[in-house]
């Protein structure tokens, strides 16, 4: 709410609902709409058509309702909708154990649409990092004109901490930049800087055409191949060279380290303590939490790691980050170390499992 | 006006005080390009006006010519029928 | 040179467009343009408000060509990108353009619900019985017995009446035109428009290239003439009188007119 956000349409899903039902009894006293769908599918179309005629949309769901919620944020990428989905992970596959938390959807939110492109996932670890990273992105999907995935899980979900909360002129709002044209020569999809089409809405007289299609620059359907070609590698590059408005990382401790944890979201909390235990027994031990995980920050994870032996990935999932670190550092001797928990892996569990390769 | 039939005014003019020679009082125009000779203004035209004519298209379709224009008495069948925004009336003149 | 009086809401650089000879889409969307022409001209509506969202389907391809604001989205979901547009800017005049696969089929459940919000928006259901742009596959309005390309030895399944079942939700506005009745179709999108709530017009049109090739009809005009011969014009028929029978023919006319408050209006969003 603080970002602006003024729609917001959902289905109720644990542990999603709760957000949901808080918005419920905040947001129409702000102004704003909040409705329920009669399912996910209805809720992420709602969600793009509130967006286009002018709304800081959101909706907010769970491992089965994201995979219903696919086609649709593939429409969003397509046609390149600002909105933020809040995805809170819990345990799968199918329906799982609804309330009880995870991390193994990072692959995904980042994946799981068809066809060429990119989408920023963002990943906070506290209540704090939740307000901060949802005010953020807001802001990436107006700056990018993007869909952005705010990935948490069950276990955030029900966490209670202190947060502050910054006055609203303190807030960094990104604000909608207009068309650089007037209507008889804008283009909907074609950029004005930075890769990113400037945006107009329904009803400001722009004749807009909102696309699934593969489309040129006017949105009109274009299935030859110079054309796609060049849309699908914009839709690619908008994220991936504009990486630096998504991603931040917190280093704790890496510099000079001979051991790397790399952690996330909840898990990382216990991988924080496991971190300051073994420093305590004098191991040279570091923490590299990403708060984004989607684009992957390969610079910043080689420069952390640069005096690393070892890097250890702890996920509360059955091995999926550490693919990415594998890749990026083939030099450095990468260690999955994988503890399933229906809650947050307390930090024994993960320091146990981590002495076996010491 | 636009009540009984709700529908868009017919262009006919009122026969008591029309002149007795016959001048075309309308003009059906067609947009050859955009012809797919369905061939349903043909049909539908209640006074015989159109018919296919001789010469295509681009695209090889033979659009409509109105072969007895001073028939036409602004019903606009055709172009309500039209398909393709290929053919309209408007008063002649 | 003149120009074809409805020009003016056409992107006429993408003419012709793709729909087939004989095809009543075009008949349709004419006739809902001569509609919203009236409206503009009356002051009741400002061009820059509309806005035309669709799925995915023959029909759904006249977002393409509309001049205002449009939307072409993904399959059977018109209808929720819609509301959400409609809910944050109130002042939109929204409808919705699909055929009977898209809006009554994979659209079925989002048609359900937004007739029985009484949804602000103007849904245009254009039924050909058979989903056409994938080649003639078996549709939830295809008659019994009927050959279709997924339905080969004939259709075993009973068509869905979507006139009673979106009626029978409580949307403000139920009524039935088809493309061989262009007036009606013009008269009803007119009235519509001047309404609040969920309003429905279904819109019989023939598919001459695939519904007719695949059943005998050898022109668009032998099967423009069935359906016209198969389609009763009655004012004000009841329920009891909507089923769509290939068989019996069908009727045309307004079911359901009333003046319920929409959605918005519920919620204090008018």
């Amino acid at each position: 709410m603080a970002a602006g956000l003024n729609f917001f349409a959902g289905y109720p899903i644990t542990p999603a609902s709760d957000l949901f039902e808080y918005l419920a009894e905040r947001l129409p006293g702000r102004g704003g709409v909040v409705i329920q769908f009669e399912d996910e599918i209805g809720s992420i179309n709602a969600v793009i058509g509130a967006a286009w005629a002018g709304a800081k949309a959101m909706t907010a769901t769970s491992g089965p309702g994201f995979s219903l919620m696919v086609e649709g944020l593939g429409l969003a990428i397509m046609t390149e909708t600002p909105l933020v989905l809040v995805d809170v992970m819990r345990a799968g596959p199918s329906t799982g154990v609804p309330t009880k938390t995870t991390q193994s959807d990072v692959y995904q939110v980042r994946f799981a649409a068809h066809g060429e492109y990119s989408i920023p996932v963002l990943v906070p670890w506290s209540a704090q990092e939740a307000f901060d990273l949802a005010v953020k992105a807001f802001n990436i999907a107006e700056a990018l004109r993007t869909p952005v995935i705010l990935l948490t899980d069950a276990a955030l979900a029900h966490t209670w901490e202190r947060v502050e909360i910054k006055d609203p002129k303190e807030i960094n709002i990104v604000k909608r930049r207009p068309p650089c044209s007037p209507p008889e020569r804008f283009k909907l999809y074609e950029p004005c800087e930075n890769l990113v089409p400037r945006m107009a809405y329904f009803g400001e007289g722009y004749g807009i055409l909102v696309e699934s299609l593969a489309h040129d620059e006017e949105g009109y359907y274009s299935p030859n191949t110079e054309t796609y070609e060049r849309l699908v590698r914009r839709l690619v590059a908008k994220i991936e060279r504009n990486s630096h408005l998504i991603v931040d990382n917190e280093e704790y401790l890496t510099r000079g380290a001979e051991y790397v944890i790399y952690a996330y979201g909840s898990t990382a909390r216990s991988a924080y303590a496991v971190v300051k235990e073994l420093r305590r027994e004098g191991l040279r031990v570091g923490l590299f939490r990403p708060k984004a995980l989607w684009p992957f920050d390969a610079g910043s994870l080689r420069r952390a790691t640069e005096s690393a032996r070892k890097v250890f990935v702890v996920e509360n999932n059955l091995g999926k980050m550490v693919r990415e670190v594998e890749r990026v550092l083939r030099d450095k001797e990468v260690i999955p170390i994988n503890v399933i928990d229906l809650e947050v892996p307390p930090p024994d569990k993960i320091s146990e499992e981590i002495r076996r390769w010491l | 006006m636009g009540s009984g039939l709700g529908a868009t005014q017919a262009l006919t003019e009122d026969p008591e005080t029309d002149p007795p020679e016959r001048r075309p009082k309308f003009r059906v125009v067609v947009i050859p390009e955009r012809c797919k000779e369905c061939g349903l203004c043909i049909h539908v035209c209640p006074k015989n006006v159109l018919e296919k004519g001789a010469e295509a298209n681009t695209r090889g379709y033979r659009y409509p010519v109105p072969a007895r224009p001073d028939d036409c008495v602004g019903c606009r069948l055709c172009e309500f029928n039209c398909p393709d925004f290929a053919i309209y009336v408007v008063p002649a003149g | 040179m003149s120009a074809h009086p409805l020009d003016k809401y056409l992107v006429t650089k993408r003419l012709p467009h793709i729909w087939c000879p004989g095809c009543g889409i075009g008949v349709a969307l004419a006739a809902i343009l001569r509609a919203i022409d009236r409206r503009v001209r009356e002051g009741v509506l400002k061009p820059e408000n509309l806005v035309m969202v669709t799925g995915i389907g023959c029909a759904a391809r006249a977002a393409i060509y509309v001049s205002f604001d449009s939307a072409h989205t993904i399959h059977g979901r018109a209808i929720p990108f819609a509301s959400g547009a409609k809910l944050a800017n109130p002042k939109l005049e929204v409808m919705v353009l699909g055929g009977d696969g898209d809006i009554a089929g994979i659209g079925g459940n989002h048609l359900l619900h937004a007739a029985r919000r009484n949804m602000d928006l103007t849904v245009f259901m254009i039924t050909n019985m058979v989903y056409a742009m994938t080649g003639g596959q078996v549709a939830p309005t295809t008659p019994t017995g009927m050959y279709t390309t997924t339905t080969p030895k004939g259709n075993p399944e009973t068509p869905v009446n979507v006139i009673k079942l979106v009626a029978y939700q409580g949307a403000n506005y139920v009524a039935r035109a088809s493309t061989t009745h262009p007036a009606l179709i013009e008269r009803y999108t007119y009235r519509a428009l001047g309404m609040e709530g969920f309003r429905f017009i279904e819109i019989i049109s023939p598919c001459p290239e695939i519904f007719g090739r695949h059943i005998g009809f050898r022109n668009p005009v032998e099967l423009y003439e069935e359906i016209k011969r198969k389609s009763k014009y009655k004012p004000k028929p009841s329920l009891e009188e909507s089923d769509l029978d290939w068989e019996r023919g069908w009727v045309l006319g307004e079911f359901i007119e009333r003046n319920e408050p929409g959605y918005l209006r519920r919620i204090g969003r008018v």
